[in-house]
């Protein structure tokens, strides 16, 4: 067990499974001689030579589309996507060949690809690098996308991920990058993709969050504990597959759930759980299930409007407090 | 071996055809690749060719009637070959867009009435349906209760009955308590006489008054008080409250002296920023306004309403509010702003005979001022000893908010504000 | 897929491989023609791209591939489908939806493939595939194996990013492969005048430095020369180029279109009298190749192999509908990475059933 950063983890977990397997190679912008533009790969192009970790020119659908080809013929690609508002010139590769090659050719050949692209926002990088889409992805049959919030589970779930037969979207997250945490030695440890964690224990109150919002989650916990409510984080880890039942079986205990997210909550990743929770937990539930997203508008540059447009930690408590009130509890 | 034509489909959305009209005639041949018919489809007329050479030996459809994709059309076979007996012709209709003649219209059959409201778990009138929450519900019905007392009076959103009334209901507690967020300081008022009980009972501590725990204990725990105590003089302040309440008896309003002590200690808060500013995070934060809550008991527990910008209101808007506060705390009708955002509090055991006691600090406020009750005693005035009306006070402060002169200074404010009330009319 | 003959008059001394590239193309002629017919009988549906009229630049590029060359194609794919050597049973079963079809009936008309033959489809996205093709050339590249990616798309998607990117790629990584633009002139119906600034569509290749030629696409001897030398060219240079071969279509884009709205009846009528199946089949008699009767043989082969395919793929059965959710996932885990997401799904699942199985 060792304490280190989330990029550390990505870095390792890349680094083993390079060494272990000659079929897996990296392709992205600056990820070589750059050493990788938030330093995820540093290191990786001296150790493995241009060939296993291939810099790309700035041409997102046509090396991501390269790492499908490459994928069909059984090679096991990680192509990098610089953030994932980029992946956007890219969607076509994505939800019309990578998720649907294996069905719709009958099973015949598959995509063993993995996406690797960090969301997120914070640091007035405005509209159009300031993004979380993961939703739009986690809707897409075809596509797994997993989203791990702490260095343990980023190294762990990449492994999965790249020895997964399945294209799969692994959504890292700026500021994570340099959350640090403990992250077991053993090159073997790998965490499964489609199982959530609670994270905290409640009896009060159910937050449901992935990525970053995770850690936001836990320090409005950290308030509420001061007014005597007990809240339940669970971070969801993996958008598709969804663990729904660990959800489930937390929203059982505590009635009351409310969900976090980066990206906006119309059409997202909220909406997505508070319809499941609303189906499984009907007669469980105190109140509906309640939303906490960014902003509905395109990130605004100036600092204050864009506090004012994240889901900061003040917001998700807000909202958990209303949540309460609306139960009669504080 | 006869063949059949079928109908052909010739545009992705048709669904049935016309004959324009046949190019050729029964007993015509027909080639591979030759155009024969003209069809009429839903988009445009489209040429119909041969797949395979032939003689028409029969024409099924004839021009300007209409078959539906897929049916038979015309027989091909060799020349002189006979056309079986039951090749029969799809349906047809002489005009393509007739319709089939209106049917008589069916006799009309009575709705039936609208089914009777579902009569709701614990709603014995019948009347409008009960807003329970479904948890509340479950909860409810498990435990056998009557949920229509509640009807309306929830805890929730438009009265909705939450879970937390329905556990209050089972704990006994009888009326919906007010929500609580933070829970001020009071040390534990001497309880009524309890029922003799010969066995211990267990209780879950209801959401408020766990509240109330987990709040004193963190401040207890980290907040480094200290105390100041004061022996202030009101014998005046009794008699400005005795000529307030003559000069408002007609509207009937009424001025009590924690009116007076609130509306001091808001003049005091805000002329000594150091003693009123709170610590936070390691910074001061200085606050424009006093804030002033004031402490009020409930049968069991207690909730702490603010009287806001008390320093810019006049003793009599503060005695409204807090009449009103005071009244809806017991009714537990206060709203979650109301008891949120003080700066200082005032909490007043003085109705309960406490002659002095020391109270926790509420954070993030920095400081509470406990009052107990006014006592006429003998003093040294002038050097001729007189009976006034005296009150001790004591403050308690956050010593990282605040230094003891600070906090001396806004004791001695207070304390020369009450002596000299008129100032607080000012 | 192993040629000897390399030259025009080489292919002509060689009676096997005339023989062989004349069959494959009537084949093909006789499929489309019958495709065309079983779609009006509806029991063909959704799109349907027939490759009538271009036989030759499909059979001549494909004709030159060795064992182990990896083929992409447009969804204009049934041509490519039948020379690579896919049944024509099983080709035309996947067009009638069934578990018989070559991709057991889940991807109809514009995704057929056949992996052990690497043909990796059949791709419905205009210019979607190539950079996908170029993937595949990595990894050719990446293994050190001394094979070509054969990448054909129409003139169309010349226009789209994706080809660009691909161009770009292929010439800056030196991949070993060859983009062959079948250039039928249209780009559904809108002429390649009309949408591109380049009309010369080989010329493209000039701004990625990377070789590019154009062959008359109707002379399937003369696509075929052009695409053994430069896929020679990838395969021992690792030089990528383009191959423009020029041809026509007799039908519409689709089934759906007739073809007529946008281009004059003398238009179709000149190409129709350049046949390059006729012309081919001329070639070969006036060199004593093929006699008249051998032609003739071979026609009436070819539509007995097309009725037998069809009459296979009517008796075949649809696949069975509690096979539905097969296939979306591979990875040996995927029903134990799922299994958590079961309950309160939007998809019709009440009670007790899995949305995964039956």
């Amino acid at each position: 067990m060792a304490d280190m950063t989330y990029r550390e983890a990505l870095r390792r977990a890349l680094d083993d499974e390079l060494a272990r397997d000659p079929d897996v190679f990296l392709m992205g912008e600056e990820i070589g001689r750059f050493q990788g533009s938030y330093k995820v790969t540093q290191g990786l192009w001296d150790k493995y030579g241009p060939k296993r970790v291939r810099e790309t020119p700035i041409s997102e659908a046509g090396f991501l589309g390269a790492g499908v080809g490459a994928a069909m013929m059984g090679l096991r690609p990680v192509v990098e996507i610089m953030t994932i508002n980029f992946i956007l010139v890219a969607m076509d590769q994505v939800i019309n060949h990578a998720a649907k090659v294996r069905y719709m050719f009958g099973g015949t050949v598959g995509v063993p690809l993995v996406i690797r692209t960090p969301g997120g926002a914070g640091a007035q990088l405005t509209a159009q690098h300031s993004q979380s889409l993961e939703a739009w992805f986690a809707g897409c049959p075809g596509m797994k996308v997993v989203a791990p919030a702490s260095p343990a589970d980023a190294f762990g779930m990449l492994k999965t991920a790249i020895r997964d037969d399945d294209p799969v979207l692994f959504c890292e997250n700026l500021v994570m990058y340099n959350v640090t945490g403990p992250v077991p030695d053993d090159p073997e440890f790998t965490v499964p993709l489609g199982k959530a964690a609670v994270v905290r224990e409640g009896r009060d109150l159910t937050i449901v969050a992935h990525s970053y919002t995770v850690q936001r989650a836990l320090r409005v916990a950290d308030h509420l504990a001061l007014d005597g409510v007990e809240t339940e984080v669970v971070d969801l880890r993996s958008l598709r597959p969804l663990d729904i039942d660990t959800v489930a079986e937390s929203v059982r205990k505590t009635n009351r759930a409310l969900v976090a997210e980066e990206g906006w909550s119309t059409y997202g990743v909220g909406a997505e759980l508070a319809a499941r929770i609303h189906r499984i937990c009907f007669d469980d539930l105190d109140a509906p299930v309640e939303r906490v997203g960014q902003a509905e508008v395109p990130m605004p540059y100036s600092k204050p409007l864009e506090l004012a447009a994240l889901p900061l930690e003040s917001k998700i408590e807000a909202a958990a407090r209303g949540l309460l009130r609306d139960c009669g509890v504080l | 071996m006869t063949d059949e034509l079928v109908m052909p489909r010739l545009s992705d959305t048709m669904e049935e055809g016309t004959i324009g009209r046949w190019l050729k005639a029964e007993g015509d041949e027909i080639h591979e690749g030759e155009v024969i018919a003209e069809i009429e489809t839903d988009k445009a007329t489209m040429e119909f060719q041969a797949y395979s050479d032939g003689t028409l030996l029969k024409i099924l459809v004839s021009d300007g009637e209409t078959a539906p994709l897929g049916s038979p059309i015309a027989i091909v076979g060799e020349p002189g070959e006979s056309v079986p007996e039951d090749a029969a012709a799809a349906p047809k209709k002489k005009e393509k867009k007739a319709r089939e003649p209106e049917r008589a219209p069916a006799e009309q059959v009575p709705a039936a009435p609208p089914p009777a409201p579902a009569v709701v778990a614990g709603n014995g009138s019948g009347g409008g349906a009960l807003k329970v929450s479904p948890i509340a519900r479950r909860m409810a019905d498990e435990a056998g209760l009557d949920l229509s007392a509640l009807a309306g009076t929830g805890s929730g959103p438009e009265g909705r009955i939450v879970k937390a009334d329905v556990e209050r209901m089972l704990a006994g507690g009888g009326a919906v308590a007010a929500p609580v967020a933070l829970a001020p300081s009071a040390p534990a008022v001497a309880a009524p006489p309890a029922a003799v009980v010969t066995e211990a009972e267990v209780r879950e501590l209801t959401p408020m008054l766990k509240a109330v725990a987990t709040r004193m204990a963190h401040s207890k725990q980290t907040v480094p008080h200290f105390y100041l105590t004061s022996e202030i003089d009101m014998t005046r302040a009794v008699e400005l409250r005795k000529e307030l309440n003559e000069a408002l008896s007609a509207s009937g309003e009424k001025v009590s002296l924690n009116d007076l002590i609130i509306r001091a200690c808001a003049m005091a808060l805000v002329e000594h920023p150091q003693a009123h500013r709170s610590y936070v995070d390691g910074n001061h934060v200085y606050h424009p306004h006093a804030n002033v809550a004031m402490a009020v008991a409930l049968d069991d527990g207690l909730i702490v309403p603010v009287v806001f910008e008390a320093d810019v209101k006049t003793v009599r808007q503060i005695a409204r509010e807090t009449r009103d506060l005071a009244s809806r705390a017991r009714s537990g009708g206060l709203r979650q702003r109301e008891i949120e955002g003080g700066t200082f509090t005032v909490s007043n055991l003085g109705m309960l005979d406490v002659s002095s006691f020391a109270a926790i600090i509420n954070p993030p406020e920095s400081a509470i001022l406990a009052v107990g009750n006014v006592t006429e005693r003998a003093v040294v005035v002038e050097g001729q000893i007189v009976p006034r009306s005296m009150m001790n006070a004591t403050l308690a402060c956050d010593h990282r908010a605040c230094s003891g002169a600070d906090g001396a200074r806004l004791l001695q404010t207070i304390k020369r504000l009450l002596q000299g009330p008129a100032a607080l009319l000012a | 897929m192993a040629r000897a003959a390399h030259s025009e008059e080489g292919v002509l001394q060689d009676a096997d491989t005339a023989r062989r590239l004349f069959r494959t193309m009537a084949l093909i002629r006789r499929f489309e023609e019958r495709t065309e017919e079983q779609y009006t009988r509806a029991r063909i549906g959704g799109y349907c791209h027939l490759a009538i009229g271009e036989e030759a630049s499909t059979v001549g590029a494909i004709d030159a591939l060795q064992e182990g060359d990896c083929l992409f194609a447009s969804y204009r794919d049934h041509g490519t489908a039948l020379a690579v050597g896919s049944s024509p049973a099983a080709v035309m079963g996947e067009l009638f939806g069934k578990q018989t079809g070559v991709a057991h009936g889940r991807g109809g008309s514009m995704h057929l493939l056949d992996a052990s033959r690497r043909f990796f489809g059949g791709w419905g996205i205009v210019g979607g595939h190539l950079p996908i093709a170029v993937g595949a050339a990595l990894a050719l590249e990446h293994r050190d194996e001394p094979h070509a990616v054969l990448c054909q798309f129409g003139d169309g998607a010349t226009n789209t990013g994706a080809y660009h990117e691909a161009l770009n790629l292929a010439a800056v990584w030196n991949l070993p492969i060859v983009f062959q633009i079948i250039n039928n002139q249209y780009g559904m119906g809108t002429s390649v005048e009309q949408s591109s600034a380049e009309p010369e569509l080989f010329h493209r290749s000039c701004a990625y430095r990377m070789h590019g030629e154009r062959v008359d696409g109707n002379d399937v001897l003369e696509v075929r020369e052009a695409a053994e030398r430069l896929l020679a060219q990838a395969r021992e240079d690792r030089k990528p180029s383009v191959l423009e071969t020029v041809t026509y279509r007799f039908r519409g884009h689709s089934v759906a279109d007739a073809g007529k709205v946008y281009r004059t009846a003398e238009e179709i009528d000149s190409w129709r009298r350049r046949d390059p199946i006729t012309r081919f089949g001329l070639l070969l008699t006036e060199r004593g190749v093929l006699t008249a009767d051998d032609i003739d043989g071979i026609w009436k082969d070819v539509a007995a192999e097309v009725k037998d395919a069809i009459d296979d793929a009517l008796e075949a059965a649809f696949p069975d509908i509690d096979t539905l959710y097969e296939h979306v996932y591979g990875d040996p885990d995927w029903e134990s990475q799922f299994s958590h997401m079961q309950a309160g799904a939007p998809f019709g699942e009440r009670g007790e059933a899995r949305s995964w199985q039956t």
